[in-house]
């Protein structure tokens, strides 16, 4: 029985004229999205391995220097970019590349793409997440508006009703009809997308599984959409309402919604400006151990202690050079401060975040937004999680500056220099960005959300078309 | 005819519930977005006065400390923070070189969430390293804002749709039209009435709504607003005359809402996001990552010719060299820290520009091709209105470096002379003004392609005769 | 009043007209009968200037339709088979606005006169036309065919769905109007009402006139047969 509902609804759109026009303007623009998208990943991985490289040859290929200047002069750690970010760009555009590690200071990244380009940049640009997440809804809409009130209007629903057919049975049938074209032609980019990764060499690691639970995330999308599709044209009055209807859910989840989450966010819990931050690190730096500045308080207190737990009266005689010692606990402390501020920036982050999570109520589009681009690795979270790591690397790099100054000289000595073989001692920062799980760990919430979204779809189809 | 028209679509509309409901969604859209504007300018200017009162602030602090010093009393600082110490002062009282909003700023975010709006440019800090970007989340830049200029550039369209689409194909479709089409009078001239009568009743409501929304934000009435209001009123013309001229097509009503919502998508998303991969992919910017690259390995170079660096930076700047100093031995620390400052800037300075130069092609390109799409003349006519456009915050970019420039030259000659700051510099202290109305306005360009649009859709409706006219009208 | 000469038309090669010659005079009510598709809509079309002819011309008050398109629709009314006016306006609002449109401005009570004169109860001038039956909306293109002072009256299947009484008083409405010299071009699947009403007869089949003759000429029965023989 369903079989033959299914296959008429099947017949019906793959003749019509406007599925095969869309149809084919949907895969010309996937086409023209994939192609622009390859070449810009590949040229950007590209810069960045080369960047990487070079810097870290600029830092081994320093002359015999004290270890502190070395600190100064710091290092770069490069955002990597990850295959799956070729289907969802996701943040990656309004984040930073590099974050610059040197002695006291924890970096923002910098250059952020978006900045380095026109104002026209924020309409969106044609990428494959754009596609997929906003126009293939509204093909999914094109096709399925009229699914009941072509019948109402042909008056063919009588016909079908007089054969005593059951008409929930009639709505499944519509739905797999509008749902299967759309499902095809998304495994059909997936598995193209899939291929093309896999083959290209320079992508980095590829994980199929994150590219198939991406796929069964937008098919979710589609049959929720396809689901309110159906329900609308059973309840519209013609065509032209459903479309219209149908039209305005599309506008307030994909479009409304998300940009009125964000004025809450803002509103609510808004970021510190960049300078007011900078100020608020400063002020708390102020207050304690300067690892530059021997006469503060903090210096003077530092002292005392240090002398006390070595149980000697002058810095001369501790068994390493107090200098080097006092930079690594101002280092320590500056650190903490940073530690603080950071998480304080944290908060107002996942405050946001659950505005965002909350309005996913009116919104299909919101969890599949935050879900594809964790996926992708092109999310807030993974930013934060290399700039974490960043962190890490800085006070770790710091600390064995500092160490070696105060192991390998005597205090007073800002003469010293480290041999130039040191450099290439010091390890290379490796960045590995959340594992597979651990994204699906983080995003229970979304997948929750999307689950409950799919589920009251179909209960709402369920229970629209029983009053046909 | 033309009166008969009006009376019978203001009882048709007022019959039924559509004005009520296009008044209650408009208004309500143009008031949520206002207050969401306003709260975003809010914020900004509060953000920028609190950091003029800390200035001002520490200003008085700065005048007390140099009295102190002028009469010879100690002061609780160590002698590289003490005021009279130019490197001091430059680095420790930066003027705020703040971006104020303007007065129609709530109508579009614009870039205004990416960029800040003040900064404080030192003594020793370089033009190169001035963070100019906000401390936003990404997320929010990625979705945007629901601003005044996210209702009229993509919503305004839809209700237009709603209320057009089917002018004529509901007649048709209700039977009506037959009897129009029989009386003695011009069809297409009868259409344009409809089409216009509800022009100037949705151009009226939303002037209204607008400004509404705009005295209860505090914005007064200027120039600028009846600018704003006229961008409006072209961008919503173009979409009557794009529904005019879709009627006329004499398709089905279902069929009219389809080419419609597709022209739609196209010119509202589609195109915007064409013409900005275009952008990218013809004029790319040159890497970044590479820069960093090229500035470290100059970094690496000047480390090593400290010596020679000085030597020729004093040779471009005879002005700073003091007379009876022994080259070698008179300078000191921060002198050559200024001198390979200056020499790296020189060097970068070929490569920064290529940015400048990458990002006014991509610009210029975008302007060449922004008659594809209405919606992008109109945003880039409110973002310019608001003040808060890329060319905005471009000026605001050349107007604070140069200020930073001019507070260098200010302090250095002290630097390298070894002459302290005095009191009475506190009042010669250079200010940052911006001045934005330096600032090139694409309004009046962009109206006069959208009225040149809005022609050629007349054009193509009234001048092209096609065959069997009426037949296609009445029948499809 | 109405002229037909060698008119054709065709539909991507599809002869719906074939070389038709009818005249209509004032005073005459010319009933066309014929199958669906027969062409009978095709013809009132083409005095319209709804639709080109191919060929031929269709010519109103000695003026050519498609030479003449407003002038020609100036001496013309037209009730369609679904007369549907605006639902949210009332009966006297309609009125008002249709003919208007032709260009003539009269004040209510003049309005209401006419119809009145139409047949329609003085009760729901002021209801809206939502309301309204299929007879009543019939009856308000009858008005406006009055007030405009049409020459000639274009009718297709004005009778169609109407109940015997509505379309009973509906005939008798045109017989005043023919009486009044208003020539009336009507297509109709009535063959009673046909040859009650109408002063000549034309059956069509494919596009083609093939029988024109006089109503007084013929009794009911005999057009039937007439009827049937040219249909099959």
């Amino acid at each position: 029985m369903i079989s033959i509902l299914t296959k008429k609804e099947l017949r019906e759109v793959l003749r019509s004229g406007q599925f095969r026009i869309a149809g084919l303007i949907v895969i010309l623009l996937t086409a023209i999205a994939v192609f622009i998208s390859t070449g810009y990943y590949r040229s950007v991985q590209q810069q960045h391995y080369q960047a990487q490289n070079n810097e870290r040859n600029v830092w081994e290929s320093q002359d015999d220097k004290n270890p502190h200047n070395a600190a100064h002069y710091g290092t770069y750690a490069f955002k990597p970019k990850y295959p799956l970010s070729l289907i969802d760009q996701g943040v990656d555009k309004f984040v930073g590349i590099s974050i610059f590690l040197e002695a006291h200071k924890r970096n923002e990244a910098q250059y952020m793409a978006a900045a380095d380009q026109t104002g026209l940049a924020r309409f969106g640009e044609l990428t494959p997440d754009f596609i997929l997440l906003f126009i293939i809804p509204l093909l999914v809409i094109l096709i399925g508006h009229d699914a009941f009130t072509k019948e109402r209007e042909r008056g063919t629903i009588n016909l079908i009703k007089s054969q005593g057919v059951s008409m929930r049975l009639l709505a499944f049938g519509k739905w797999l009809g509008v749902f299967i074209p759309i499902a095809i032609i998304t495994v059909f980019v997936f598995l193209l997308a899939g291929v093309l990764l896999s083959s290209l060499g320079d992508f980095g690691q590829f994980s199929w599984n994150a590219l198939l639970v991406m796929m069964l995330i937008y098919l979710a999308y589609y049959a929720i959409f396809a689901c309110i599709s159906i329900i609308v044209s059973c309840l519209a009055r013609n065509s032209g309402i459903a479309l219209v209807g149908l039209l305005a859910f599309w506008i307030v989840s994909c479009l409304a919604v998300p940009k009125a989450a964000t004025n809450i966010a803002e509103t609510n819990y808004p970021y510190p400006t960049k300078q007011a931050f900078d100020e608020a690190v400063a002020l708390d730096k102020s207050k304690g151990l300067d690892g530059h500045d021997p006469w503060s308080e903090a210096a003077k207190q530092l002292e005392e202690e240090t002398l006390k737990a070595y149980n000697v009266s002058t810095l001369e005689e501790l068994p390493f050079n107090y200098d080097g010692f006092r930079m690594q606990k101002g280092e320590e402390h500056e650190a903490e401060i940073y530690f603080k501020h950071y998480r304080q920036l944290k908060e107002v982050h996942s405050a946001q975040t659950s505005v965002y999570r909350k309005l996913t109520v009116l919104s299909p589009y919101l969890p599949v937004r935050f879900l594809s681009m964790s996926l992708a690795r092109t999310d807030y979270n993974t930013h934060w999680h290399f700039s974490d790591a960043a962190e890490k690397y800085r006070i770790q790099l710091q600390k064995a500056l500092n160490d070696d100054f105060a192991q390998n000289s005597q205090y007073g000595n800002w003469a010293y220099k480290a041999d130039k073989s040191f450099w290439a001692e010091i390890p290379e920062f490796s960045y590995e960005p959340p594992s597979f799980n651990e994204v699906l760990g983080e995003n229970q919430k979304n997948i929750a959300v999307l689950s409950g979204w799919l589920v009251l779809a179909f209960a709402g189809l369920f229970i629209s078309t029983k009053k046909l | 005819m033309l009166s008969l028209n009006i009376v019978t679509e203001f009882r048709t509309i007022f019959r039924n519930y559509w004005l009520a409901s296009i008044t209650i969604l408009l208004l309500s859209l143009c008031l949520y977005a206002g207050n969401n504007g306003y709260q975003h300018v809010t914020q900004r200017q509060a953000n920028i006065s609190a950091a003029l009162t800390e200035m001002e602030a520490s200003d008085r602090l700065v005048a007390a400390r140099l009295d102190s010093i002028d009469k010879g009393l100690e002061i609780s600082l160590p002698s590289w923070q003490a005021p009279n110490s130019p490197t001091a002062t430059g680095d420790r009282s930066p003027r705020v070189a703040a971006f104020e909003a303007g007065e129609l700023s709530l109508i579009a975010t614009g870039q205004s969430d990416m960029f800040n709006h003040y900064v404080k440019p030192t003594l020793t800090g370089d033009n190169f390293s001035i963070a100019f970007t906000e401390l936003t989340s990404p997320v929010t830049l990625l979705m945007g804002n629901f601003d005044p200029a996210f209702v009229l550039v993509y919503l305004l369209p839809l209700v237009i749709i709603s209320f057009s689409y089917n002018i004529l194909s509901r007649e048709k479709e209700q039977g009506s039209l037959v009897l129009i089409a029989s009386s003695p009078m011009n069809l297409k001239l009868w259409l344009l009435q409809k089409v216009m009568i509800r022009f100037v009743i949705v151009a009226i409501l939303l002037s209204l709504c607008l400004l509404l929304m705009l005295s209860l934000n505090g914005s007064g009435l200027g120039i600028d607003t009846f600018r704003f209001l006229l961008a409006v009123w072209l961008y919503a013309a173009f979409w009557f005359s794009l529904a005019f001229l879709i009627n006329l097509r004499g398709w089905s009503s279902a069929k009219n809402a389809i080419v419609m919502l597709g022209l739609w998508v196209t010119l509202v998303l589609a195109i915007p996001s064409l013409i900005s991969q275009t952008a990218n992919a013809f004029y790319p910017m040159p890497s970044r990552a590479l820069l960093i690259n090229e500035m470290r390995t100059l970094q690496a170079e000047l480390d090593k010719e400290q010596d020679k660096i000085l030597d020729n930076y004093l040779r471009n700047h005879p002005e700073l060299i003091t007379r009876d100093a022994d080259e070698s031995t008179a300078y000191g620390w921060w002198q050559r820290y200024f001198a390979s400052k200056d020499m790296v800037i020189q060097e970068m300075t070929p490569l920064l520009n290529s940015y400048d130069q990458s990002l006014k092609q991509q610009q210029d390109w975008v302007d060449r091709l922004s008659f594809l799409s209405p919606a992008v003349l109109l945003q880039n006519s409110l973002n310019h209105l608001s003040q808060t456009s890329t060319a905005h915050y471009s000026a605001y970019r050349t107007s604070v470096l140069s200020f930073a420039d001019e507070w260098r030259d200010f302090f250095l000659p002290m630097v390298f002379q070894d002459k302290p700051f005095t009191k009475e510099m506190l009042d010669q202290l250079p200010q940052f003004e911006f001045d934005k109305s330096n600032v090139d306005s694409p309004v009046l360009m962009n109206s006069i392609i959208l009225l040149g649009i809005i022609a050629l859709l007349m054009f193509i409706s009234f001048g092209v005769k096609r065959k069997s006219e009426m037949q296609s009208i009445m029948y499809g | 009043m109405l002229h037909a000469q060698n008119l054709s038309k065709e539909y991507d090669s599809n002869l719906a007209l074939n070389c038709l010659n009818l005249s209509v005079e004032a005073g005459d009510i010319y009933c066309l009968l014929g199958a669906n598709g027969a062409g009978k809509s095709t013809t009132i079309n083409l005095f319209l200037n709804f639709i080109k002819p191919t060929s031929g011309t269709a010519i109103i008050d000695q003026m050519d339709v498609s030479q003449e398109p407003l002038k020609t629709k100036e001496r013309i009314a037209y009730i369609p088979e679904n007369l549907n006016l605006y639902g949210e306006l009332t009966g006297l609002e309609n009125l008002e606005y249709f003919v208007g449109l032709s260009g003539k401005k009269y004040d209510d009570g003049t309005l209401a006169e006419y119809l009145k004169e139409a047949g329609l109860q003085a009760n729901v001038y002021k209801q809206r036309v939502k309301s309204y039956s299929k007879g009543m909306r019939q009856k308000v293109g009858i008005a406006i065919a009055l007030a405009k002072k049409a020459k000639a009256l274009l009718l297709d299947e004005p009778t169609s769905g109407l109940d015997p009484k509505a379309s009973n008083e509906f005939s008798e409405l045109l017989v005043k109007l023919s009486n009044q010299g208003v020539a009336t071009l009507m297509a109709t699947h009535d063959l009673f009402r046909a040859k009650e009403t109408g002063t000549d007869i034309g059956i069509m089949k494919a596009g083609v006139l093939v029988e024109e003759l006089s109503a007084e000429d013929i009794n009911h029965s005999d057009l039937e047969k007439l009827y049937l023989a040219h249909m099959n």
